[in-house]
């Protein structure tokens, strides 16, 4: 059994990162404008889940066509937008106005996060097919296009996912620093009393960051409806745990790095247990004479054990970690050799 | 006299304390208007209750005959009401002379949609630019405008803030809560000499509150004093310091 994971596997635990980046990085602004925790983010992507696979059964159904790459993430990314919207502004805005704490707005996500949950299902049972007959759980992996990575077929969604992520991030970061907006979203983020002060519309601000974060959650669900082979809104239960963890990871002070939090985290849950259980399977099961069980299904251990690393050792998360400091440092024990 | 700025009657409590206790001035356009009072007069309240940091519990602010009790703080800042604060208060992810800058943008960059576009506004921009340097060496901090607010001593960032509160164009009031607080007698003369220019070149009107009023009593055109909450004596700057219930209320402590 090789150690490393083929090709195949490698380019969807990439995508996978990828999907959890975009959604961690959402988490992470409303965290940071509007300080609550969303623990129905994860279904708000779910959002963008139900829309692709209507998509598919209604237009794309026997077109194999890129489109479906464009206009998916693009719907998926509005609806979940407007869900963040309505979510934030008829209930989430006015229980903070009234006082409630962070935890109380916590449980009132978590209340959201079920009712959206079972809106999204009962959606996907009730609504008849054009063209896939049961629409909940469907297969949806022959509905993308064909295409080649070194001679081998693979999946035109990991391929596809990654460049979303580049794309959207690169519009994001123009958009924090080369527009007014963006700027006034920065300064709200760091003192919104000041920014009130000097004439920036707070209230405004925290709801586009609601419809900003719907938007790259939604974006990303629409396309990890070919992640997980099919849509069952269910899934988002496991998937908000990994979401968090990234953000945890990332430091909760920085959109950039709930970024890369998110696909540090997707990819030790996938590449990491993976080469952890090669690793176990090749050399501690013959070495030792240990179980014979694969570890591949611990994939939340790799994910919530970063997290508790995270807490332990640099409970600032990577974006509090000296970063050049630690370059140096490097650099210095190479030189010394 | 036009006024341009009126509170009617502002209480504020806290808690028990009255900090304002039916405070009512009014200020007149294109003129220096001081607000003294000894510590903990509620000169600072009054900054906050008119600018919409606080809502008062009693009492109205008219802004060029609007009533803005209810406004919030951005909508009075679009309106032309400015203030700067006691303790610099500055945004420390931005540099110098984007701090500066920030006080310009609310102008075609408050809408979303055209907030997007601000690359179409290139002029605007650049004029933004070319203001906010201006007012820092006129502060004599332009030197620094790359620098970080946290690099700064503290009497540079009480510059920074008199920068800043200088860039919205044809701003209706300017509220500056002790501007030279920690800044050398010379440069404070010079910013009070400032406030002049800026004063007869805009007509702009300014309410400051001042603990130094061996420096301000030159440049200003009126004076109202507080004292526990309440407006004790208003008037030509000279007669309000010398007034018996003003000396009264400083040495009470
Ligand atoms: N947020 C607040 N909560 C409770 N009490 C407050 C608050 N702000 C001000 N006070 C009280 O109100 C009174 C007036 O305070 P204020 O800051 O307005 O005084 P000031 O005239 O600006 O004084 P100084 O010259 O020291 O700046 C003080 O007794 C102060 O302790
Ligand atoms: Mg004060």
């Amino acid at each position: 059994m090789p150690i490393l994971p083929g090709l195949t596997y490698t380019l969807s635990s990439l995508a996978y990162a990828a999907a959890i980046g975009l959604l961690s990085m959402g988490l992470t602004l409303t965290y940071l404008t509007t300080k609550i925790p969303n623990f129905a983010h994860a279904t708000i992507g779910m959002i963008g889940s139900v829309v692709m696979l209507i998509l598919i059964d209604r237009i794309f159904y026997d077109s194999n066509s890129w489109l479906i790459f464009l206009l998916g993430p693009i719907a998926g990314g509005a609806a979940a937008a407007a869900f963040g919207v309505l979510m934030y502004r008829a209930i989430l805005k006015p229980l903070a106005d009234r006082g409630n704490s962070v935890i109380g707005l916590m449980i009132a996500t978590l209340a959201v996060d079920i009712i959206l949950l079972n809106i999204l299902t009962l959606i996907l049972n009730l609504m008849p097919g054009e063209h896939i007959p049961k629409l909940i759980g469907a297969n949806v992996v022959g509905f993308q296009p064909k295409i080649r990575v070194a001679g081998i077929v693979v999946d035109s969604y990991t391929i596809v996912l990654p460049i979303t992520a580049l794309v959207l991030t690169t519009l994001f970061h123009l958009f924090l620093t080369r527009t007014s907006f963006g700027v006034a979203m920065r300064a709200t983020i760091e003192n919104p009393d000041l920014a009130s002060a000097m004439g920036v519309n707070v209230s405004l601000v925290y709801t586009v960051s609601w419809a900003l974060s719907g938007f790259l959650a939604g974006a990303a669900g629409a396309l990890m409806a070919f992640a997980f082979k099919g849509v069952d809104p269910a899934v988002s239960a496991l998937v908000i745990v990994t979401v968090f963890a990234g953000s945890i990871v990332g430091g909760l002070t920085s959109v950039y790095w709930g970024l890369i939090g998110g696909i540090v985290v997707g990819l030790a849950e996938k590449l990491g247990t993976t080469i952890i259980n090669n690793l176990y399977r090749t050399l501690l099961v013959p070495g030792l004479g240990l179980p014979n069980i694969s570890l591949v299904n611990y994939e939340k251990v790799m994910s919530l054990g970063l997290v508790i690393m995270v807490l332990l050792y640099a409970p600032q998360g990577l974006a509090g970690v000296d970063w050049g400091r630690i370059l140096r440092k490097i650099k210095s024990v190479k030189g010394g050799r | 006299m036009r006024v341009v700025l009126e509170t009617i009657g502002l209480v504020k409590k806290f808690g028990e304390l009255r900090a304002l206790d039916g405070v009512s001035i009014r200020i007149p356009r294109g003129r220096i208007t001081l607000l003294i009072g000894p510590n903990g007069s509620g000169k600072t309240t009054l900054i906050n209750v008119i600018s919409g940091v606080y809502s008062p519990d009693e009492g109205r602010v008219v802004l060029d005959g609007e009533d803005i009790t209810t406004l919030p703080p951005h909508e009075r800042f679009k309106r032309g009401l400015v203030r700067s604060f006691q303790i610099p208060r500055l945004f420390n992810g931005l540099a110098v002379v984007e701090n500066t800058a920030f006080a310009r943008y609310g102008n075609p960059g408050e809408g979303i949609v055209s907030g997007l576009f601000k690359w179409l506004w290139r002029p605007f921009e650049v004029e933004t630019v070319r203001k906010a340097f201006n007012m820092l060496s006129f502060a004599r901090i332009a030197h620094l405008w790359s620098r970080k607010p946290s690099e700064l001593s503290g009497g540079q960032m009480k510059l920074l803030e008199v920068a800043r509160v200088l860039m919205p164009d044809n701003p209706k009031v300017i509220l500056m809560d002790e501007p030279t607080a920690g800044v050398n007698p010379v440069l404070a003369h010079e910013i009070f000499k400032f406030i002049q220019r800026i004063r007869d070149e805009y007509d702009a009107t300014f309410l400051i509150v001042e603990h130094r009023l061996d420096i301000a009593i030159d440049y200003a055109d009126y004076a109202y004093a507080m004292a526990l909450g309440r407006i004790i004596a208003e008037g030509d700057p000279r007669d309000v310091l010398e007034h018996p219930r003003v000396i009264d209320s400083y040495l009470g402590g």
